[in-house]
Order: C-alpha cells, then structure tokens, then sequence
C-alpha cells in the first residue's frame, strides 16, 4: 500500500526498483564524504601533497609505462605482469573492504534511518557503491598518466581501454572479498573468550601468521619449489586467462579454455556479490547484545604513588588495553614488523640476530607515537573535563609519555631478552643505557608534532580520533631513522671504531635528541595549557 | 566587585567570523544561590557559558568567576565545576576510575574526595554500578556519574547545562536537591529549558535572547510580570514564534 502511494506521488507506475536507493546513498555518501575534506583545510592539504607526490610519481613510471604499452601490443605480450597487477588490484580492493568494514561506513550515524527506509538490500549494495567509487577515483588518479602513457606506447587508446574495463569488476570483487574477511573477523573476534585484548592479540597472531605464510610461499614459489608454483598457477592462472581473453581486442591469442577461466572469474565476481550482500544483510540483522565487560574497577597500584602524571599514565594505559584501537596509528610499525618476521622466518637465525636492533627501534617510535601524537585530540569528548580540571596540562602530557615508555619497555625487553640469551651482554647494557635517552627525546618530539598539527576531527561514527597523518609518518619516519642511528653508533662504539667518528656522531645524535625533545614538550605544553574550544 | 559576587560578567562578547554568538552579557550573580540561565535555541547560553568557564576565549569583554579572571583558566579551574551537556566520560573506564581520574587530573588524593564523591553517588543512586564500565551505562548514569565529577571536589560555583536531561523524575528531584544542596555554600549556575527546575530551584533568573540579557529576576517576579507563570513569561520575552502558514 505504502508502495503504491509512493508510486502515486512520484508518478511512477512501475515497481520501485532496489538499485535507485542504492545510487542515492552511494551518492549522498560520495557527497558528504567530497565535502569533508573540502571543509578540512588540513584534510585539502594533506590531499594537495599527496597529490603532488602522486603527479611526481607517475611522471617517473611514464617511460616504463610506454615500454609497457608497447610489449602489449608486441608478439609476446607480458600477460603475467599484466595478470600481477590484477591480483595486486585485487589485493588492494580485499585491503580497502577489509578497512571499511572495520573503521565503519561514514553514514554510521544515519544507519538507523537508511535501515527502516530502504531494503536491507540497497543499504548493503549503496554503501559498498559509494566505497567502490571512492576508491575508483582514488585508483583513476593514480594510474591516469601511466595509463595514458600505456596507450601512447601501444599507439592505440584500446590498450588502456580494455586494462580498465577488465579491472573494473576485479576491484569490485576484491572488495566484496574484504568484506568477507572482514566479516569473518569480527565473527571470530567476537567468539574468543577473554578480555579484549587477549581477542585482539588472537586475531592479530592470525593475521600476521597469515602474512608471513603468504611471504614464505612468495619466497618458496621462487625457489621453484612444485607444490608452491601449483598454488601459484591456480591464483593466478585464470588471471592470466582473464588477462589473456580481455587483450584479444588488441591482437593477444587466447584459446577457448582462456575464455572459459574468464567468464569463470566474471561470474565468480557475480556469485561473490550475490552471496557477501547475502550475508552482510543477515550479519546487521543479527542482534549482538554486548558482551559485559565488566571486570571491577581497577584502582591504581599503590606503588604508583601520589604523582599524578603517574597515576594518570596508568588510566592511559588502561584505556590502551581495553581499546586497542587507539594505536591503530601505529599500524606503519605493524607492517615493517610483517616484513622482518617474514625475512625471520625464512631465515630464522635473523630473528635472533637483530631482534635487540629492531626492539631499540620500534621501542623508540612506539615511546612516542603510542599516546603522544595528538594527546588532545583523541580525548576531545573529556576537554570541557581536561580542561575545568588542571591548571596545567602538564601532568596530562607527562602521563601520556609514562605510558608510551612503559609499552615501549615491553617491546624493548622482548628485543634485548632475545639479545641476552644469545650471550651480547655488552649490546644489551649498551641499549640498556640508551634507552632512556631515546625515549624521552621519543616522547617530547611526539608532543611537539601532536601539538603541531593536532587533531580533533571524530569519524561520523564516532570513532576513536586518530593523530593527523602529517604528525604520525613524519615522527614515526623520523623515530626509525634516530633509533636505528642509535642503535648504530652504541654497536660502533661497543666495537671500537674510530674515536673522531665516533665522536662526531654522538655530538650530533645527542644534541639532536635533547634538543627536539625538550623543544617538542615545551611547545606542547605552551600550545595545550592555552588550547581553548575555539582551536576548533 | 565585591567579595559575595560569584560570577561578574561584564559585556562580553563572543564572535565566531562573522557570526556574533554573545552580544555583550552582563552579570552579577550573587554567592549562595542557584541562578537559572534560560533562553531560545541558538541565544547563545552555551557559549556564554564556555566563556564563564574559560573554555573559549570572549572576543571582548571580561567576566570573574569566584574572584578570577575567566582567562586565568590556571586560578580558574581551582574554582569551578563543569557539568557539560555531552557527559565527559570514558566509555572504558568504570564510574568509579572515572571519578579517580577527575580527582588525579586536580592533583587531589583520592582518600581526600572519596568520601565526599561516595556520598554523592549514594545519593544519586549510583553507587552500586560504580564498578560497571560507563559503555555500559544508561543515559542517565552517565548524567549522575558526570554530576558526581563536577562536585566531587567541592567547587565554589558549579556550572550546569541541562543537569536532569536523560533522568527519570525519581533522580532528577535527587539532582534537584543536589543543587540546592551546593548553593547553600556555593553557587550554581543552571542553564536548561526545563522551566519546572527554573521555577523550583532558581533564586534568579537570566533571560538571554540573541545574545543578550533581556530580563533578569525572581521567577516569581519575572511570573507576575507577565501575568502567568514562567512559561508565559519566557514566551513573552523572547516572543512567541509565528504559527505556520496553513
């Protein structure tokens, strides 16, 4: 009856279609989604940049990009690379679903609206549109030059043509794929007993598993290793069909199984589609009452003491623990670490070798960057508290760094524990010595970018408020560097190397950190014990 | 301004770019008692309020609070209690960490407020679900443990926005006592739209409207004024809005 009315006033006859709600919210997001970072000058900066870099880079991949285009239209076509970079557009769509489904749609809040006005059906098809969309653009700006350059090369538009039109349903597929992950995620996530950390921890353990089996696979397949290159061929051998079957246009021989394995792979797009929209829409229906986290309060230790920058350290820390989203930012660390466990593994005697380098290392970025890159911006919701409360805000910033030292203890304990058992007593006393040096200046530095480029804009969803971008990768970058400089000058100097270097390079490193940590803090509490609601 | 003047406010002004959000406020609110701050949406009673508080910085102007300059936010915050309309809570931490870090973060010890805080909750019903994470706390928890914060310290002038939002009428009479409770030997300034806690509590009462004071008073006075009671009073003074077009 509803239905008819609604046909009666917009004039319509027929039956209201499910994909035109679906073009209205993937729009409507599209929209807000433009207009945020239109009204965001430091968002619309940060774009600029990147925009810079990306123009920069694309200008270096143009020739290789012309020798691309021509090879594809030349008698022996490379179809593994072009088949590598669909699985790599796969790859990056699995990433982005995966993402989305864990940081929220950004109409979280209208959800309740979308749900009781549109089917189930248009709200999960609208708002993976709209992602894809995104992502689509963020894509198209990427490879525009080079694939402009890939049609000079090729001397025909058909090239780049026929690239995007194939990659088109790939990247839709690989984002459906990430939902499913994602979905699976939480699924688990939710069915481990145990506080949150310990089911962070869990599914972190997988994920990392995941990678570096996936890393031992690459590193085996390259071997030439038989039951790896199976594995291969059946990944990326109906890409290589699909690839195959979509240049035919430009001259490339395909044989009748290629174009099976191509419509195979377009229909599995088709059947991932029908069955992920399936499930999303049975997942938001699922009620989940909220698992009771109720442990007691925790009062702080007594052997904390009266300080309050330390008793304020220990509220830190455990609202790090029972929100392990607060250091998401932090996720830069997680990938290198991927990467040297993955080397670790295939070699395991690296795993020992520098675990006291690499747990100096991360151990300064994380004193720092855990709680210190935007010290008020993530507690935007407590300022009218914060602010009300304490003359200064100093013990505030202390108790951020006291906590981002003592996460940043643990993984240095875990580094050296490794050293000491593998007998380098005098490295491990070395770092030992050091330590607090770095992560003081660690901490300081972090302020300072914290308090320089602060940020204070929540999700819609009302998500933790992550540090700007242009606080974390600079520090974070900055913080490997020192550290690792460190690290190298406590090896060279435990090793007797030349006097005058050696001098030379801890008058620069200390001076270096002593200065832009003590600078970093003293700016930090200048800005924040003057910071009013009217800095945003 | 002498020594029993809580808050002094005298014209202050707020400016957002081209927008004026506060045209020029003056007040003069007495010690020990309960000033009921109303006005329309829009009239400006938040930012008035962020000002007194030291959260934003007037455009001009200047107001004391407790004898302290507004800006001197390091005096200041000595002085006040702040009871926003959004609570200031975190949703991990249970009520009663919450009420230990409130008192961490003004240098107090614990022992020294946990009585006083104890007491508060009791009498707001919240002291059983003190060990309960906030996430899980109802609207109205939440409302009593950011009440609790804002007076567990004993503040000479506690600011309330819209203090009973969110409770049922069992707990906020409870509230309601509470303030009349504190301005027996301090001041609470009371911003909200329910007229009944205006009327019930309030020794005096602002009318703001576009960014000014219009009427000032007894709500009694303010009543008789008009002929009716408060409601007619406010309706009178801010005007009655236009009905729609038919």
């Amino acid at each position: 009856m509803i239905r008819d009315r609604l046909a009666r006033l917009t004039g319509s006859r027929g039956r209201i279609s499910a994909s035109h709600p679906a073009a209205v919210i993937a729009r409507t997001e599209i929209r807000t989604g433009v207009r945020a970072v239109l009204d965001n000058t430091r968002q619309l900066a940060a774009f600029g940049l990147m925009a810079l870099f990306v123009v920069q880079m694309q200008i270096t991949t143009v020739w290789q990009a012309l020798d691309v285009g021509e090879s594809l239209v030349a008698s022996d076509p490379p179809i593994e690379a072009v088949a590598g970079a669909f699985a790599g557009l796969l790859a990056v769509g699995i990433y982005s679903g995966i993402h989305q489904l864990s940081t929220g749609s950004d109409s979280a809040g209208v959800r309740p609206l979308l749900l009781t006005s549109v089917a189930p059906r248009s709200v999960v098809l609208g708002q993976t549109l709209a992602e894809y969309l995104k992502l689509l653009g963020l894509l198209g700006g990427l490879v525009a030059l080079p694939l402009l350059a890939i049609g000079a090369g090729a001397a025909t538009p058909l090239v780049p043509l026929v690239l995007v039109v194939g990659a088109l349903p790939l990247l839709w597929g690989g984002l459906l794929v990430g939902h499913l992950a994602g979905l699976t995620i939480q699924t688990v996530y939710r069915r481990i007993p145990g506080a949150r950390i310990v089911r962070g921890l869990v599914i972190g353990g997988l994920t990392l598993g995941a990678v570096i089996w996936w890393l031992q696979v690459v590193e085996t397949q390259r071997i030439g290793d038989a039951a790896s290159n199976l594995l291969a061929v059946s990944s990326i051998g109906p890409l290589q069909a699909y690839a195959r079957t979509l240049l035919v246009p430009v001259g490339v021989a395909a044989t009748p199984v290629d174009a099976v394995l191509a419509l195979g792979t377009l229909l599995a797009v088709l059947a991932t589609t029908a069955v992920v929209v399936r499930i999303e829409i049975a997942h938001d229906a699922r009620e989940r009452p909220q698992r009771s986290a109720s442990a007691g309060s925790r009062s702080v230790p007594i052997a904390i003491g009266s300080r309050p920058s330390l008793r304020l350290g220990w509220r830190y820390l455990v609202l790090g623990i029972r929100n392990p989203s607060r250091f998401s930012h932090l996720m830069f660390l997680l990938i290198m670490l991927v990467s040297v466990g993955g080397s670790a593994l295939t070699n395991p005697s690296l795993l020992v070798q520098y675990a006291p380098e690499v747990g100096v290392v991360l151990a300064t970025a994380v004193a720092g960057g855990a709680y210190c890159l935007n010290p008020l911006g993530d507690d935007r919701d407590q300022h009218p508290l914060v602010l009300t409360a304490s003359p200064t805000l100093r013990p505030l910033l202390r108790a951020r760094g006291v906590a981002g030292m003592v996460l940043a203890s643990v993984v240095l304990a875990l580094g050296l524990g490794v050293g000491l058992l593998d007998g380098r007593v005098l490295d491990v006393a070395g770092f030992l010595a050091l330590a607090p040096v770095l992560f003081l200046a660690s901490v300081g530095t972090a302020l300072g970018f914290g308090a320089a480029v602060p940020s204070y804009e929540p999700n819609e969803d009302g998500g933790t408020i992550q540090p700007s971008s242009m606080a974390t990768m600079p520090f974070l970058l900055g913080a490997l560097v020192l550290g690792s400089v460190a690290v190298v000058l406590v090896l060279a100097t435990i090793g007797g190397s030349s006097a005058r270097l050696l001098a030379v390079g801890w008058g620069i490193l200390l001076p270096t950190l002593a200065a832009s940590g003590v600078l970093g803090y003293r700016y930090a509490v200048k800005r924040f014990d003057g910071l009013t609601l009217d800095a945003y | 301004m002498p020594p029993s003047t809580a808050i002094y406010a005298d014209g202050l002004v707020k400016q957002y770019g081209s927008t004026t959000a506060v045209r020029g406020v003056d007040l003069d609110v007495p010690a020990g008692c309960v000033y009921g701050f109303l006005g329309p949406n829009g009239a400006g009673k938040t930012t008035t309020m962020r000002m007194l508080t030291g959260l934003v910085t007037p455009s001009t102007g200047s107001a004391h609070v407790a004898g302290v300059d507004c800006t001197d936010r390091e005096r200041l915050v000595a002085e006040i209690g702040l009871l926003p309309e959004t609570p200031p809570l975190y949703e991990k931490l249970t009520g009663r960490e919450q009420l230990e870090f409130a008192a961490d973060l003004r240098g107090l010890d614990w022992e020294t407020v946990a009585d006083r805080s104890l007491s508060l909750c009791a009498d707001l019903a919240l002291r059983d679900d003190l060990d309960q994470r906030i996430e899980e706390y109802s609207k109205g928890m939440r409302q009593k443990a950011a009440l609790v914060q804002a007076l567990q310290h004993d503040p000479a002038v506690l600011f309330a926005d819209e203090p009973t939002s969110n409770l049922d009428p069992r707990v906020s009479a409870m509230v309601r006592e509470l303030l009349v409770d504190h301005a027996e030997d301090g001041t609470v300034f009371l911003s909200t739209h329910v007229l009944s806690l205006v009327e019930e509590v309030a020794d005096t009462v602002g009318v703001l409207h576009e960014g000014r004071i219009v009427a000032e008073g007894p709500p009694e006075q303010l009543s008789t004024d008009v002929g009716g009671d408060l409601e007619d009073a406010f309706l009178s003074i801010t005007g009655t809005p236009e009905p729609a077009p038919q």
